[in-house]
């Protein structure tokens, strides 16, 4: 199927090859029958991902109130479960400097290029776990593990799960379901229940339900803030009421859209894996969304920003390439009442596919050309300047011996500024090393990525 | 990160296999040698003398695995009051020990009380002789 277009969450998302994955196809030797396995789907979600890296650095912080801030405008993009009950998700910082204060909060800035390694980390334990990965976020993965023959999925959910907390220091919540959606719902409430010990399996029909009929309906992965109350509207407030609606119905009140969600939560797969890195694409790897309620704020944009970077650099990666630059866009759209699109490319020194590196740089060009709160709609990043992996010794701070193209790629950004007007296509600042600090004064250091800044250990 | 080995080919020859055909053309790479775990592999850099009869001196990089669980007589990096502590594991009985590598130092005995968690085990010492 080509060119499905899916939502969830309020976000679209289009799969531009959204490949029939039948699973392994085993042939029966006596009478060449084909049986198509059934699809077994895992959500590892990193519990609050960023707070997780900074403790892992800082165990004096376990079991304490930590907040991360987004880097310009100093808003809590992550919150550990202590200092959830006083700040809130894009809490502003200056508006809560009493509370933190009073509460002995502890607060970062956000470390990109740490929390990107991290997951990079943790990325690379998963692809030992399973054939098929998708990394969704910086902190989020889809697994499919269909092929593998599994007893016990929970004991396997568990020793994942211990895996990752041994090596990396970071908790993580997994959820096993025969379908994405169901699989998220399992996340959910291995977080919210406690004696689930962070792991959950929807496997068998008796647990699902019972944990469906306790998950609230706002809370499935493709229920919007504007599909709960009309739901609720219906009488369906808990997971296991949504599941029991038909979908045609659903589908003549919504749309296709949330009929694929319900079919989902009734165990019917619909979306696969986006695995297009199975194809790999020789010239840009790109990693965008449109977003289902528009952005205002640029911590969000931030924030989706540092997701499309990790999911970018993880098919890189995947592909055995590098990149040789990064560029971000957002835009409003024609259907807004104040139109914008912003845009900026970055350079590297050094081919790179390592997910800190590239956030970090994804993140620089947005605050390069962010100047306003807009209604964003969608936004993605671009990685382009792909060279192979064994290329590594390349150094591309050489001047590129095609100046045509560049005179070219000079006329178009010309061209471009002038039709959305100035200041919209930015050739971002070149080769810069590490001078981009701006308001990040409560960043921790960079314990694994610089010499002079590793963590220091008393003898 | 998994680096190619370059393109380099043996020419093919019809009669005598060629010993050397079957070894790595690849250039010594300290990170295969070092880090057996890359995900769980962490560099510190020690400060302080307390290890000193272990020949881990301050200034050192120590290369700590995550995935190794410490076995009697590792060398660990412990988080223990509030900091990072490297010590020298030992287990007897039922009790721990975290000894240093220095007389002028004193052990420290785990108990069950102890707010204590090993953070790693120290496989490797990185020590700078000149500059």
């Amino acid at each position: 199927m080509v060119g499905g277009v899916v939502s969830h969450g309020g976000s679209i998302y289009c799969f531009l090859k959204k490949l029939k994955l039948t699973g392994v196809r085993k042939a029966n030797a006596d009478s060449d029958i084909m049986v198509a396995m059934n699809r077994v789907y895992v959500v590892i979600d990193c519990n609050n991902f960023f707070v997780s890296c900074e403790r892992l650095f800082r165990p004096d912080l376990d079991k304490k109130p930590v907040i991360v801030l987004s880097n310009n405008d100093g808003c809590a993009v992550s919150r550990s479960n202590e200092a959830k009950p006083f700040i809130p998700m894009g809490a502003p910082l200056f508006k809560y400097e009493s509370i933190i204060e009073a509460k002995k909060i502890t607060y970062f800035s956000a470390n990109f290029r740490l929390y990107g390694d991290i997951s990079q980390r943790i990325m690379s334990i998963l692809e030992q776990y399973a054939p098929y990965i998708e990394q969704y976020s910086v902190d989020e993965a889809f697994l499919e593990i269909g092929s593998l023959s599994i007893n016990d999925y929970l004991e396997w959910g568990r020793k994942l799960r211990s895996h990752v907390l041994q090596w990396t220091g970071i908790p993580v919540s997994v959820g096993i379901a025969p379908t994405k959606t169901l699989a998220k719902a399992a996340v959910e409430r291995a977080k919210k229940d406690e004696s689930s010990r962070g792991v959950l399996s929807f496997m068998g029909n008796k647990i699902r339900t019972q944990h469906m009929k306790v998950l609230p309906v706002e809370d499935v992965w493709g229920v919007g803030r504007r599909l709960a109350p009309r739901l609720h509207g219906y009488g369906i407030r808990s997971a296991h009421d949504l599941s029991r609606v038909d979908s045609n119905w659903i589908q003549q009140i919504t749309s296709v859209v949330s009929a694929r969600m319900v079919k989902e939560l009734q165990g019917i797969d619909c979306f696969g894996l986006d695995i297009t890195y199975n194809q790999p694409s020789k010239h840009t790897i790109a990693a965008t969304r449109t977003f289902g309620k528009r952005v205002t704020a640029q911590f969000e944009l931030e924030q989706a920003i540092a997701s499309f970077s990790a999911r970018a650099a993880h098919k890189l990666r995947r592909q055995h390439q590098l990149a040789s630059e990064v560029s971000i866009f957002a835009t409003t759209g024609k259907h807004s009442s104040m139109q914008r699109t912003i845009k900026a490319r970055l350079p590297f020194d050094t081919a790179t596919a390592d997910t800190g590196f590239i956030t970090e740089k994804a993140i620089e060009a947005l605050t390069q050309v962010y100047d306003q709160d807009f209604a964003y709609k969608r936004a993605g990043i671009m990685l382009t300047g792909l060279v192979p992996e064994y290329a590594q010794q390349l150094s591309l701070s050489q001047p590129q011996p095609n100046f045509q193209q560049r005179e070219e790629l000079m006329r178009v950004m010309d061209q471009v500024n002038q039709k959305w007007g100035g200041h919209t296509l930015n050739m971002a600042a070149e080769g810069v090393g590490g001078s981009w600090h701006s308001k990040r004064e409560h960043t921790s250091k960079q314990y694994t990525t610089n010499w002079e800044q590793l963590p220091k250990v008393k003898a | 990160m998994k680096k190619y080995p370059p393109l380099v080919l043996q020419p093919i020859s019809a009669g005598f296999p060629n010993p050397a055909q079957d070894s790595d053309d690849v250039p010594l790479d300290l990170n295969e040698l070092v880090i057996k775990h890359p995900a769980a592999t962490f560099y510190m850099r020690v400060e302080g003398s307390s290890m000193e009869g272990a020949n881990i001196y301050s200034g050192d990089i120590v290369v700590v695995d995550k995935a190794l669980e410490p076995t009697n007589n590792d060398i660990v990096v412990a988080f223990i009051d509030g900091e990072f502590t490297l010590k020298r594991f030992r287990r007897e009985a039922d009790r721990g020990y975290l000894l240093p590598e220095n007389p002028d130092y004193s052990p420290i005995e785990i108990t069950a009380d102890s707010d204590f968690q090993v953070w790693g085990v120290v496989t490797y010492i990185i020590h700078k002789t000149r500059g």
